[in-house]
């Protein structure tokens, strides 16, 4: 151990490197320091439903495939997610539906099948060529018909999901639109675009051999927009004339004339419901009511019959549900106001009268569940409800005989930006007006203010505070947890902040990090007319104020606390805005937005800029620029930043906005100085070359443009993610390093790459800036910054990297990696990411003092480093970090799917007493020893003076 | 007249132990039936028959005798110089309780020493030798500097003196931009 006879910082500076590193998350802190709001996304209607694992299921779980590409069994007791698997990623139809056993999913070109009770992949296929259109269950031996894009049809076999047979032999004019199948075979809709209309055709292919059929049903009919069709699964309807006539045609049914019916006046929407068998409900609905009615066909030949007609109800914001048990078909109408009725064969069979509210939202679609009970009168309703409020999207609920048993907060999985708002420090909030009254008085008078204020505080709260001491010292020897203070209140370590975070349907919310993600507000950013584009930033722009950016071009200012609008106004320049950033102002901070036709507006309009700012952009064409925004917020260009020929920006980062430096530079082993290169300015481009599969790193100064780094990595393969984090005087990107290109080969592998910055090779050196206090980007060349690099291999795939951010910057710093294929959060302390660990050697005693150890080419992907432990992040796209109140913790919250937050103290937790401390036992060894003392003092000392008189 | 009062008493004899203990009995000579042991003598001073007596020694000689004494006790931390080199290399930089102990003695020592010179010389010092004695008081100011000295190397090599760049590290100040910047990209 080193100890210098600097003062404390730097002390601070040695002790926090000297600890041990967290490799760890300890095991009490684990689910009690972090919180993790597993989400899934808006559910799907076609591919949600109620299904029973096994035959002989007791109960039924729900399965649900989002928009968001994730399948999931949920529990409808809790609504605790069973299992859940992120399916690829793609702009074609998604599909989910239950087949015996197995929940077989189909998204891209790929067909999977997990296990209906235990969600283990049971088979997948994989297809080239076509994305899934349409699949059906073949009824037996649990076969799965797949329905492609490009036409082609195979049967998959059951638990292996061979193909067993493939029909290639749709018209190459069709668009493949569903699949159907009956007991012996497969029917085919297509549609064949024509001149004025479309063509509908129905291939009958044999269900065994999956030959053409030899009686065909080649049907035609015409459709006048694919995008009028309404249902496609047993029965084909869609509307016709302009939205006058309805035409129903069972696909399996003999002939194509199917019911028409006369839509009446004054509906405005019709949802088409079946039950992929025989039965099938129109609901129809106008500005203000809506009723139904539900139909039947015979399976073979029989034409559309309208069987059930349902009475209207005022109330168009509902949904019908069907559901099937023992034999028969119920109906669930589900009312936004909570309302239900149940319909079954012959009419009305029960009514939930309202008893909650989905506040403010509108149903969008359920699934249900009924059940006869033993006495055959009486019926259990289960209805997991999907609900949409202006910006949030999907919310989900489940209601069991009109009670709202659970629900779940879907909507926050579109997360899109986020910032942390403070909150207030009780103590100082109270006294902040006396401060500043004190603050214009002259001395005399303050002393006299103060001295008073502090005389009545001792009046009004001593006696309080002196009979509290008991239970004051009774609640920290238990380690009793204080109450919380809490609302707008920061709690006594800083652990409690809210989260501003913006969904991209417009929806604003305040998440309350200290309290495990806990909704504090909600409110929405969408604009009052016209198109909603998403929000481009969210701003803390002063003590409890935060802004939004929206792209359409609106500024909004919200009350960080509570939630309401302070401030809205349009952007004024020309249309949408392409970025935004924050500046200082007098007193806040003010909004930059930089406008699509390069316009730079100050926000909110009118507040001038204390001086004058370079704002770094991206433009159209892929440059980073320069502008120099004058006070007057007239920009003007000052560089362009090129990058080389072929390659495109790939990331760009910079340095966090609260990115303190406690020691300017690092300490060697000789106790000679490296200074560290300190540019606020600093930005890090990394561009990437797809055709010469290149990547360079490019540092530049954000104010003069200066190229202060460039480094080319060879052999990269720019398809998978580069990403890279900036802080102090480091860089760390990662990249995909691939060996098969030839004459350019890389380590086969996951690339993690760290370059420190220094002002100089040289030890001791400051840089040719020497001492200087202050100086200027633009006063010339100044030479080029050191750069000390090294890479390391990296297990996995890193889609985000973020670094931890402390309050004073004394605390070491720990790089946060985004791994999905580890669906986890990985902490590696910076210290491991050290270029100067030596190569090919054991570190000398020096470096060892310092914390090098011998360079080893690969991190792990450590499992003790996970900051979510046990718990499976899925979804996740981006990681935010921000200081608590103690130096030793940093907080962090992920969003994007899934929301995750956790503290960590890279340097572990120095400045606060461990939960596992025992006070009680501290104080009963000092009272023991106390009391050993009183006891054997006397004994001592007739011991000696018995000695003497013996010895005399 | 005779002063009239109370009747003086006459004062009481005094005890019999009293007058025993005034009244010594001398402690009897021996007898001189018992031979003196070899080398004893009763008589104080007999000089040998035929040596002339040792004149007494002048103030010149005293005066030297002194000087002598006065060295050697000047260059006695010379002798402890070595051993405590020795044992300060030995002990190692790091930060124990012994090595700070035997550091802490180092300077308080000498400091002790250093504090208390005259005091030291004051038996060796008169009229005639204190034109002399101040080069002894010089060499033994110099071997408890040079001790001090060896503990100022033990120290540093602690890494306890700021000697090097890094201890004034805290006191370098993070340079100034002059201008402002801020990045948008999002």
């Amino acid at each position: 151990m080193r100890v210098s006879s600097t003062p404390l910082a730097s002390l601070l500076v040695g002790f926090a490197a000297i600890l041990p590193t967290t490799l760890a998350v300890f095991q009490d802190e684990a689910f009690q320091n972090d919180w993790h709001i597993p989400l899934l996304g808006p559910s799907l209607r076609e591919s949600t439903f109620f299904h029973r694992p096994l035959l002989d299921a007791k109960a039924s779980l729900i399965y649900t495939l989002t928009e968001r590409n994730i399948i999931a069994a949920l529990h409808p007791k809790d609504g605790g997610i069973v299992w859940r698997h992120q399916l690829e990623a793609c702009a074609s139809k998604k599909l989910a539906r239950a087949v015996e056993g197995v929940v077989v999913a189909g998204s891209c070109g790929n067909v999977k099948a997990f296990d209906a009770v235990t969600g283990k992949l049971a088979w997948e296929n994989r297809f080239e060529g076509g994305n899934v259109k349409d699949f059906k269950s073949a009824g037996k031996e649990d076969a799965v018909v797949v329905l492609f894009d490009d036409g082609s049809v195979r049967m998959l076999e059951g638990g292996s999901g061979i193909v067993m047979w493939e029909w290639k032999g749709l018209d190459a004019k069709d668009t493949p639109y569903s699949i159907s199948v009956t007991s012996d075979s497969v029917l085919v809709v297509s549609v064949q675009p024509e001149k004025t209309s479309n063509n509908m055709h129905i291939t009958s292919l044999v269900l065994e051999s999956g030959l053409p059929a030899k009686f065909s049903r080649d049907l035609r009919s015409s459709v006048e927009s694919v995008d009028n069709i309404l249902s496609s699964d047993a029965l084909m309807a869609w509307t016709e004339d302009d939205f006058r006539i309805l035409k129903m045609v069972p696909i399996s049914g003999g002939r194509l004339s199917g019911e028409n019916v006369k839509i009446p006046e004054g509906v405005i929407d019709i949802e088409v419901h079946t039950d992929s068998d025989n039965v099938a409900l129109v609901h129809y609905k106008t500005a203000d009511k809506s009723w139904g009615t539900a139909y039947r066909w015979d399976y073979e030949y029989g034409p559309v019959m309208s069987y059930l007609d349902i009475e209207e109800k005022p109330g168009a914001d509902s949904t019908f549900s069907i559901s099937k048990s023992g034999g028969q078909t119920f109906f669930v109408w589900s009312f936004a106001n909570g309302e239900a009725f149940l319909y079954g064969e012959q009419g009305q069979l029960a009514e939930y009268s309202p008893k909650f509210e989905y506040k403010g939202n509108h149903i969008t679609n359920a699934a249900s569940e009924v059940i006869t009970r033993s006495d055959g009168a009486s019926y259990a309703v289960r209805s997991f409800i999907s609900t949409s409020a202006p910006g949030f999207k999907g919310n989900t609920h489940l209601v069991r005989n009109g009670d709202l048993e659970w629900a779940r907060k879907e909507s926050l999985a579109s997360v899109s930006v986020s910032t942390f708002a403070e909150l207030l420090d009780p103590a100082a909030e109270k006294v902040a007006n006396e401060l500043n009254a004190e603050g214009h008085k002259s001395i005399g008078a303050a002393y006299v203010h103060r001295l008073t204020r502090h005389v009545q505080e001792l009046i009004e709260y001593g006696p309080a505070w002196v009979s509290g001491i008991p239970v004051r010292v009774m609640d920290a020897f238990l380690n009793k947890e204080k109450a919380e203070i809490g609302g707008k209140w920061r709690d006594f370590f800083g652990y409690r902040k809210y989260a501003i975070v913006a969904t991209e349907e417009g929806g604003l919310a305040a998440l309350d990090i200290g309290k495990k993600g806990e909704i504090a507000w909600e409110s929405n950013v969408l604009p009052i007319e016209g198109e909603w584009k998403g929000a481009l930033g969210v701003y803390e722009v002063s003590k409890g104020v935060v802004a939004v950016v929206t792209k359409g071009g609106e500024y909004l200012e919200f009350d960080a606390f509570e939630g309401t609008m302070l401030h809205r106004e349009k952007i004024p320049g020309c249309g949408t805005i392409k970025s935004s950033s924050t500046v200082d102002g007098i007193g806040r901070k003010l909004v930059l937005a930089v406008l699509k036709c390069g316009k730079v507006m100050v926000l909110p309009s009118g507040s001038p800029l204390p001086e004058t700012v370079f704002l770094a952009v991206q433009d159209d064409a892929g440059h980073a620029k320069g502008l120099k925004v004058a006070s007057s917020g007239k920009p003007e260009q000052t560089w362009v930043f090129n990058p080389p020929t072929g390659e495109q920006i790939a990331s760009i980062s910079t340095r966090p906005a609260h990115d303190p430096i406690a020691s300017i530079g690092k300490v060697l082993g000789d106790r000679s100085v490296m200074y560290k290169y300190i540019n606020p300015h600093l930005i890090s481009i990394v561009t990437a070359d797809p055709n010469g599969s290149t990547a360079s790193i490019h540092l530049l100064d954000s104010v003069s443009g200066a190229v202060l780094h460039s480094a080319t990595h060879t052999g990269v393969d720019t398809s998978k993610p580069i990403v890279s984090t900036v802080s102090e005087n480091w860089v760390v990107y990662s990249y995909y390093g691939d060996d098969t290109i030839p004459g350019k080969t890389a380590a086969k592998g996951y690339h993690l790459v760290v370059s420190e910055i220094f002002e100089s090779e040289q030890k001791n050196d400051r840089g040719p800036l020497g001492g200087a206090q202050n100086y200027s980007a633009l006063a010339g060349e100044t030479g080029e910054p050191f750069v000390l690099s090294q890479s390391f291999i990296f297990p996995g795939e890193i889609t985000s990297l973020a670094t931890t951010t402390t309050r004073q910057g004394i605390t070491s710093h720990e790089i946060l990696a985004l791994l999905p294929e580890y669906s986890s959060i990985l902490g590696l302390p910076k210290r491991m990411l050290d270029p100067r660990r030596p190569v090919g050697r054991d570190a000398n005693p020096g470096e060892v003092e310092e914390g090098l150890v011998k360079y080893f080419p690969v991190i792990d992907a450590d499992p003790r480093g996970m900051l979510n432990h046990k718990r499976e992040l899925v979804g996740i796209k981006k990681i935010v970090t921000t200081p608590a109140l103690l130096e030793s913790t940093s907080l962090v919250f992920a969003y994007g799917g899934d929301l995750f937050g956790t503290r960590v103290t890279p340097s572990m937790a120095f400045d606060v007493l461990a939960k596992g401390f025992s006070k009680i036992q501290l104080v009963g060894t000092i009272v023991a020893l106390g009391v050993g003392v009183g006891f054997v003092a006397p004994m001592v000392r007739r011991k000696q003076i018995n000695q003497r008189w013996s010895n005399s | 007249m005779a002063p009239s009062g109370p009747p003086r008493l006459a004062p009481l004899p005094s005890p019999q132990w009293v007058i025993d203990l005034n009244n010594l009995p001398t402690r009897p000579k021996p007898t001189g039936t018992t031979p003196d042991p070899p080398g004893f003598s009763h008589s104080p001073h007999k000089t040998k028959p035929g040596s002339k007596p040792t004149p007494a020694p002048t103030p010149i000689e005293t005066d030297e005798l002194f000087l002598k004494k006065a060295w050697e006790l000047a260059l006695a931390p010379a002798k402890s110089i070595p051993m405590n080199a020795i044992m300060m290399y030995m002990s190692g930089n790091t930060l124990q309780i012994f090595s700070i102990m035997m550091t802490a003695m180092l300077f308080m020592n000498p400091l002790k020493a250093l504090s208390s010179v005259g005091a030291t010389f004051a038996r060796f010092e008169n009229e005639r030798t204190r034109g002399r004695l101040w080069v002894v008081k010089m060499a033994y100011v110099g071997l408890q500097v040079a001790t001090i000295v060896l503990g100022v190397w033990k120290v540093n090599g602690m890494g306890l003196l700021p000697t090097t760049r890094s201890d004034w590290l805290a006191w370098e100040r993070e340079r100034q931009p002059l201008e402002y910047s801020a990045a948008a990209f999002q």
